[in-house]
């Protein structure tokens, strides 16, 4: 029995390795906002992914007024009108805006689309999001924003009882967050129950009713948003020590092993100026989206910048693929690293000697078999990497093993040189904290690393210097010592939430 | 999760925006170049005469090519039309040979027969989730070796009666052009205007978008391997009637060339872009090469050497169109 | 009741228990098969003499199905090597006409020719981002034409005594071709297992990108792979020459679709990543011995293809099912 209109109980999910929610239990009444928060990991995500039928909880229930309700697709999900938004797109690139809109749900007559009625049920629904959108234009040709919108607009046109979005406005401009806020509004208005997960404790603040935070898995509170501050909220979110965890920062040295200078690349970034420094761990942060995924990328050889410089060690070195920065010693771990980090069909110690094959474990043309059986293995050991032997195959690792192999393969490149790109993303704590000793061992090593990241405690814990990003650009720099959360993030909210600032696109 | 992350401006486009010379596919001038190229090098070329038999040769290649650009839609492949067209065209010869007044209830095994190879291919594909490629060969392969079961060398003769189906004339005009309107009409109308059309552009573009709304993936599959396989079918009864007897090879070029007119007409091997009209222009390429080097006295074996290059040469146009580095 | 339907499930989904056979130890299962098989049917087929042909057959396709493998791995797929086979036989019977004093340019010429075609058909798939179906299938009828305009539509000429030694003589009691066929087959199995572009290989064939971003030249080495399956066409082109003697513009009909029947047979993935050369070869030494035994049971041609098409399907359907 409950008397909530949705109510989820006791829910419990582990993966491999790592309990992602323990025992948590949500109580949200019929057309409230509810504001989901926590640091990534903390299991906001697997939540909701259960309530979407994307997963399926170890244990615990659901209720839907006052219902009982199970589901093991998110088709099912859909029919009990419950849709979830995420940062993935879920659009066929192919079909227009107008077509996506109304998948599904073409409207019909004598057996043909109505193509007019579509049309225009498309264009309602734009209209209310408040939304300028040429509906017959095919959804490749849109920015991401603008397929965010027609995102939100397919979930609308269905009969909706409860949308999740998940992180909606880390593409969106001002002018935009602002007609979503309405548009939830005026969802609310209708009776529409809404689960919004967001890093943005301003956005929260501004059109939730109610929050609730989780950490580590584990249900915080539940708080009317008239009862907290963004401090409490903070505070709740993070509530530990930093010192405990953290390696010490001691191995910053003076010289400079990469310095990149008025680096542009098309809408994404602009005139980029940085510093990476022997032994240094330089920490970029800042929102999502803002360029950080950017920049590593042209440093990093994945695509090729439109102007400026990047010096190596005071040369200047062309980098136009991936290899060339590999033979510029700089090593590149990927944020994704199923898709950019691994060959998940190839077994571990495969994946581990691949980017040094060329280099260090060939003789002519073979594979100097010996060398690289104690090449992987000495590597395995470093980083305590638990396989069921050396020829498993890596799809079968969990998370944070995965992550070491993707480790193991660049730090046996030896390099001078290390773009880390959200390494403990996905990963559980233990392992957590292992890769950030590996950092700073590496860095101790004369090794320049940087390092972006979206979680707060990791970035304040482990830079020696920060630098955020805003709008493609770097818009302030600090060394640890003077940095704070707070600082970090004025800076990286100047450009995005100031009032009548000029439109970022 | 690399399958449902779009980067805008890299996927062709579904209505393409700028004006109206951009829009058009690059088939349609490589159509109106090799006609005028026909005109001039032939005074022929352009008489009613030349342009019939030309729509007429090149009925069954159209066929075909409707069904292989529908199962392109869904990012699949079809390579059974082959032997399917060969199959059917000797069981229409054998079978009225033999039987002649069971003419009409002979037209219906063969759909049958076809459509039947369609539906298992589509199963394999659909709900087994085989490779289509390799399926599709499994069973052209083995439908090849029913075809030369039935007759070994050519021989078998269709009625009369039926060999009006490809040789009758409406006044000027020959019935092959009113069946290739008809299917393509139709075609045309079901793909873009109807929700079955749209799902498979959706399955084709993105079946996991398409599966989480609500569309029958595995049901559109089945479908578009089915119709494939029944139109496949009508390209070889159209053949049987037009050279009147049966040879259980002819259906050979029909796969690779079924497949070279649907790119050629801008379909996408990896699913959700194109339309039956590019194909029918692709298709009549191909029918106008094969006249026009035969009007020239060219060594017909150029053909080959030209359509390699051809179907080569729209790729590489379209990669540049798109702006080269991808 | 529950909790025993509970622990079924569970027994299903631990892969551990069950028994695990890869599919190359799979393929050449069936292969003692369909040899044991046909000892039952008809004893003749375990003639010496009749086996050793087979393994002619097996030979020529195997050093085609190499290179179809490598490409595979890759994630693509070469239709163009049965004209590269054809192409070479027209080729060399022409020029050398019976004779073997231009042999070593001739063969020069031949091998050249499979670099050329694997060249441009790696550009066309790493520059021009074409599809490797529609580039090879291109590739090949380009070929094809300049096969029958070179001949004229009649191809002419006879192969000379030491490539007809290679394609229908014996060394001892063994054929040559299988000598070939076994040599190439070693090679690729070293080369995949032993070097670095075996790995890159399978690198790039299972995660493109993440092989990019590792610092591998894909590029480079799908181009490679063309290459190889070209050139081995070619070689493969040289025996077939050498067995059937003249020049004919059927010759390499059927390797093709045949090389990739046997490369997924013997457990290679259209997907990429996933396949080995023992398999292939399998592959081919089974598709060799099936189509053999149909052909010894009076099976005319049709009933072979017939049952090829059925194999190929039932393999694949196997090889879906054990990757679950």
């Amino acid at each position: 029995m409950s008397n909530a209109f949705l109510e989820m109980r006791g829910i419990t999910k582990d993966f491999p390795g790592v309990r992602a929610l323990d025992d948590v239990s949500i109580a949200v009444p019929r057309g409230e906002v509810r504001a989901l928060v926590g640091e990534n990991g903390a299991g906001k995500s697997t939540l909701i992914k259960i309530l979407s039928g994307a997963y399926q909880a170890d244990r615990g229930e659901t209720w839907l007024q006052g219902q009982r309700i199970e589901y093991n697709r998110p088709l099912e999900a859909l029919e009990l009108g419950i849709v979830a938004i995420y940062q993935e797109f879920n659009l066929v690139p192919q079909l227009s805006v107008a077509e996506n809109i109304m998948l599904g749900q073409a409207p019909r007559r004598w057996g043909s689309i109505d193509s007019v009625e579509m049309h225009r049920r498309a264009g309602e629904v734009l209209d209310q999001l408040g939304v300028q959108l040429d509906i017959h234009v095919s959804v490749s040709e849109l920015s991401v924003a603008q397929q965010q919108i027609t995102e939100i607009a397919k979930a609308l046109v269905r009969d909706l009882q409860i949308l999740i979005m998940d992180e909606p406005t880390a593409a969106l401009t001002n002018v935009e967050i602002e007609s979503l806020f309405e548009v939830i509004r005026t969802l609310k208005g209708r009776g529409v129950t809404v689960l919004y997960i967001s890093h943005r404790l301003k956005e929260i603040f501004a059109v939730a009713d109610s929050v609730t935070v989780l950490k580590d898995g584990k249900l915080v509170d539940t708080k009317p948003i008239e009862e907290v501050t963004r401090d409490d909220v903070v505070r709740m979110m993070i509530g530990r020590q930093l010192a405990d965890y953290y390696p010490p920062k001691d191995t910053a040295t003076d010289e400079v092993v990469l310095r990149v200078q008025n680096l542009n690349w098309s809408d994404s970034l602009h005139d980029v100026n940085l510093e990476v420094r022997r032994g240094e761990i330089v920490g970029v942060a800042g929102l999502e989206g803002q360029g950080q995924r950017e920049l590593v990328r042209v440093i990093v050889g994945a695509v090729r910048r439109d102007s400026g410089e990047i010096y190596r060690d005071g040369q200047p070195i062309r980098i136009e693929s991936p290899f060339d920065a590999l033979r510029a010693r700089i090593g590149f771990i990927p944020d994704d690293r199923k898709a950019e980090g691994l060959v998940l069909v190839r077994p571990a110690n495969e994946n581990i000697a691949l980017a040094s094959l060329r280099e260090r474990l060939r003789s002519f043309l073979f594979v100097d078999e010996r060398r690289e059986r104690s090449f992987v293995s000495k590597l395995i050991e470093a980083l305590d990497i638990k396989l069921a032997g050396r020829s498993q195959v890596v799809m079968n690792l969990s998370g944070g093993n995965q992550q070491k192999v993707v480790v193991a393969k660049w730090l046996g490149t030896e390099p001078e040189v290390l773009i880390v790109s959200e390494p403990t993303r996905g990963i559980d704590v233990g392992s957590k904290s292992e890769i950030h000793h590996i950092m700073r061992d590496l860095a101790r090593e004369g090794v320049g690393i940087l390092m972006v990241s979206s979680e707060m405690p990791e970035i304040l814990g482990m830079s020696d210097r920060i630098v955020v990003m805003s709008g493609g650009r770097i818009v302030a720099e600090m060394p640890y010592e003077a940095a704070t959360e707070a600082a970090i993030m004025a800076a990286a909210t100047t450009d995005v939430l100031v009032e009548e600032s000029a439109n970022l696109g | 999760m690399s399958e449902t992350t779009i980067a805008a401006g890299t996927q062709p486009r579904a209505r393409p925006k700028g004006n109206i010379f951009l829009r058009i596919g690059p088939v349609y001038y490589a159509l109106v170049t090799i006609l005028a190229i026909g005109t001039i090098s032939q005074p022929t070329f352009l008489t009613l005469r030349s342009v019939r038999n030309i729509l007429v040769s090149a009925t069954p290649w159209s066929i075909a090519t409707i069904g292989q650009t529908v199962v392109i839609l869904t990012a699949g492949i079809d390579l059974s039309v082959g032997p399917v067209i060969s199959m059917t065209n000797v069981i229409a010869a054998d079978l009225m040979k033999k039987y002649p007044e069971q003419a009409i209830l002979i037209i219906l095994l063969c759909l049958a027969a076809g459509l039947m190879v369609g539906i298992v291919n589509g199963l394999a594909v659909a709900y087994l989730r085989l490779n289509p490629f390799i399926i599709t060969l499994a069973t052209g392969t083995a439908v090849q070796g029913l075809a030369l079961e039935i007759m070994y060398q050519p021989s078998g003769m269709v009625t009369s009666g039926f060999r009006q189906v490809s040789r009758g004339t409406l006044g000027p005009i020959p019935y092959a052009v009113g069946y290739l309107l008809i299917l393509y009409l139709v075609g045309s109308y079901i793909l873009k205007r109807t929700p079955y059309g749209l799902s498979i552009y959706a399955v084709g573009g993105n079946e996991t978008s398409a599966r989480l709304s609500g569309i029958r993936t595995k049901r559109i599959l089945l479908s578009v391997y089915a119709i494939s396989g029944l139109l496949a079918t009508c390209a070889g009864l159209f053949i049987a009637s037009r050279i009147g007897s049966g040879d259980p090879l002819v259906g050979e070029p029909y796969a690779l060339d079924s497949i070279t007119a649907a790119v050629l007409g801008g379909a996408s091997l990896f699913g959700g872009v194109g339309d039956l009209w590019g194909g029918l222009a692709g298709a009549l390429i191909i029918a106008i090469l094969s006249t026009l080097l035969n009007m020239n006295n060219i060594n017909p074996f150029y053909q080959w050497i030209i359509k390699g290059a051809i179907l080569i040469g729209a790729l590489a146009i379209d990669f540049f169109r798109k702006g080269g580095r991808q | 009741m529950a909790t025993t339907m509970v622990d079924a499930k569970e027994q299903a989904r631990k892969p551990e228990q069950r028994i695990r056979i890869s599919p190359s130890a799979a393929i050449w299962l069936a292969v003692a098969g369909v040899l044991l098989l046909a000892r039952v049917i008809s004893a003749g087929f375990w003639d010496m003499a009749h086996l050793l042909n087979v393994t002619r057959q097996a030979s020529s396709l195997a050093i085609a199905t190499v290179g179809q493998t490598f490409v595979i791995l890759t994630g693509g797929l070469d239709l163009s090597n049965g004209m590269v086979i054809t192409l070479v036989d027209v080729v060399a019977a022409t020029i050398l006409d019976g004779k073997d004093d231009l042999l070593v340019p001739v063969i020069f010429l031949c091998l050249s020719i499979g670099v050329l075609v694997g060249l441009v058909n790696g550009l066309l798939v790493t520059k021009l981002k074409v599809p490797p179906l529609v580039g090879t299938l291109g590739m090949f009828g380009i070929l094809k034409g300049i096969a029958y305009v070179y001949t004229g539509g009649s191809p002419k000429g006879y192969i000379p005594p030491s490539l007809t030694f290679v394609g229908s003589g014996f060394v001892g009691p063994i054929p040559t071709q299988v000598f070939f066929g076994v040599g190439f087959t070693i090679l690729g199995i070293i080369v995949l297992r032993k070097t670095s572009f075996g790995r890159y290989l399978y690198a790039v064939g299972g995660n493109p990108t993440a092989s990019r971003l590792s610092g591998v030249r894909t590029d480079r080495v799908i181009t490679m792979a063309y290459v190889s399956s070209s050139l081995l066409a070619a070689i493969a082109g040289l025996v077939l020459a050498g067995y059937i003697g003249v020049g004919s513009l059927s010759l390499g009909d059927g390797y093709n679709l045949n090389s990739i029947s046997a490369a997924v047979v013997g457990g290679t993935a259209f997907s990429g990543g996933v396949g080995t050369i023992v398999g292939s070869a399998g592959g081919s030494l089974f598709l060799a011995l099936v189509i053999s035994l149909l052909r010894f049971l009076g099976l005319p041609y049709s009933n072979q293809l017939m049952v090829q098409g059925a194999i190929l399907a039932l393999a694949t359907y196997a090889h879906a099912r054990a990757q679950r």
